[in-house]
C-alpha cells in the first residue's frame, strides 16, 4: 500500500480522493492546495506517489500542476505523479507528462479507476 | 447564435447525463435554450470564463438546498452536514469545471484546430442578476428536477 500526496486547489476534491485512498487501503501522506505547496510537501513527506490536478491557481511562482510537475521530478527524478483532468485539458496532460508525470486520470473521477493506475504504477 | 446554442445544448446533455451517472440524481431531458437580456441567478453559482478561440463566461446556478443534494451524492464515504454544508459551493464550482471540461474537445472550434481555454471557476457571492451588454449575447437553459432547477448560461 502507498504513501499517497493528493494535491487539488478544491477542498471538496481533496476531501474525496482522500476517502478513495483511504478505503482502497493507501495512506494520506499530505495535502496540497497550489503547486508551490505541493513542492514543499513532496520535499517533505517524499510520498510514494502524488495525486496532482493540472489547472490551480498560481502560487509563490508555480503556475499549476504542470510546473509543480516539472520542480518535483528535478527534485527526485523517480518520482510517481498522476494528473487528475478532465477531456478538455489534453494538451496540458501531455506537457505534464512531457515534465515527468506517469499517469493520467480523467474526471470525473472513479475509484476503480484511481485503484487500476496506482496498481499499474506497482507503488 | 448557432455556435452559442450549439454550446449550451452540448453543456446541458453533458449535465444531465453528469448528474444521473454520477449522482444518480435524474433531471427532465427535455429543455430549451433561450437568448435573454437579464438572468436572475439562484443562490449559488459557479462562472468559468472561456478564452483563446472562443470567449465569454458559462454559469451554473443552483438553489442551497439542490446545492446540498448535489455533494450528498457525489461525496465519497462520510461526512458531516456542516462540512458538507462548508463545501457545497465550491463543489458546484467543481461540478461545472468538469462537465464544461468533458464537452470541450468536441466543440467545433477544437475540433476544426482551434483552442479554447477554461479559467478556475469563480463564484457568485450572493444571488444576483445579470443583465447582458449592450454589444453582447446571452443565452439560459433551465434543466428541471422535481421542483428544483439547475440554471445553466452562457454570455459574451
Amino acid at each position: 500500500m502507498a504513501n499517497i500526496l493528493v494535491v487539488d486547489d478544491a477542498k471538496i476534491m481533496r476531501a474525496n480522493i482522500k476517502s478513495m485512498l483511504t478505503h482502497l487501503g493507501h495512506t494520506v501522506a499530505g495535502e496540497a492546495e497550489n503547486g508551490y505547496e505541493a513542492i514543499e510537501q513532496y520535499k517533505l513527506f517524499k510520498p510514494d506517489l502524488v495525486t496532482m490536478d493540472i489547472t490551480m491557481p498560481n502560487y509563490e511562482g508555480i503556475a499549476d500542476g504542470i510546473e509543480a510537475v516539472k520542480h518535483i521530478i528535478e527534485f527526485d527524478s523517480n518520482a510517481k505523479i498522476i494528473m487528475i483532468t478532465s477531456h478538455g485539458e489534453q494538451d496540458k496532460v501531455i506537457r505534464a507528462i512531457q515534465n515527468g508525470a506517469s499517469n493520467y486520470i480523467l474526471k470525473p473521477l472513479q475509484i476503480d479507476k484511481l485503484e487500476e493506475i496506482i496498481n499499474k504504477l506497482s507503488v | 447564435m448557432t455556435n452559442e446554442i450549439d454550446f449550451l445544448t452540448r453543456l446541458s446533455n453533458r449535465t444531465i447525463n453528469y448528474f444521473e451517472q454520477e449522482l444518480s440524481i435524474n433531471i427532465d431531458k427535455d429543455f430549451t435554450i433561450e437568448q435573454v437580456e437579464i438572468i436572475d441567478y439562484a443562490d449559488i453559482t459557479a462562472l468559468i470564463s472561456l478564452s483563446k478561440d472562443m470567449v465569454g463566461t458559462v454559469a451554473m446556478s443552483v438553489s442551497n438546498d439542490l446545492a446540498f443534494k448535489i455533494i450528498e451524492n457525489f461525496i465519497f464515504g462520510e461526512m458531516s452536514k456542516e462540512e458538507l454544508d462548508e463545501l457545497k459551493d465550491e463543489n458546484i464550482a467543481e461540478t461545472l469545471n468538469v462537465t464544461l471540461g468533458n464537452i470541450l474537445e468536441e466543440l467545433p472550434t477544437v475540433t476544426s484546430g482551434g483552442r479554447v481555454e477554461i479559467s478556475i471557476p469563480y463564484m457568485m457571492p450572493k444571488k444576483v442578476s445579470v443583465t447582458k451588454k449592450e454589444d453582447g449575447d446571452m443565452f439560459i437553459c433551465k434543466l428541471k428536477l422535481n421542483d428544483e432547477i439547475i440554471i445553466l448560461s452562457y454570455f459574451i
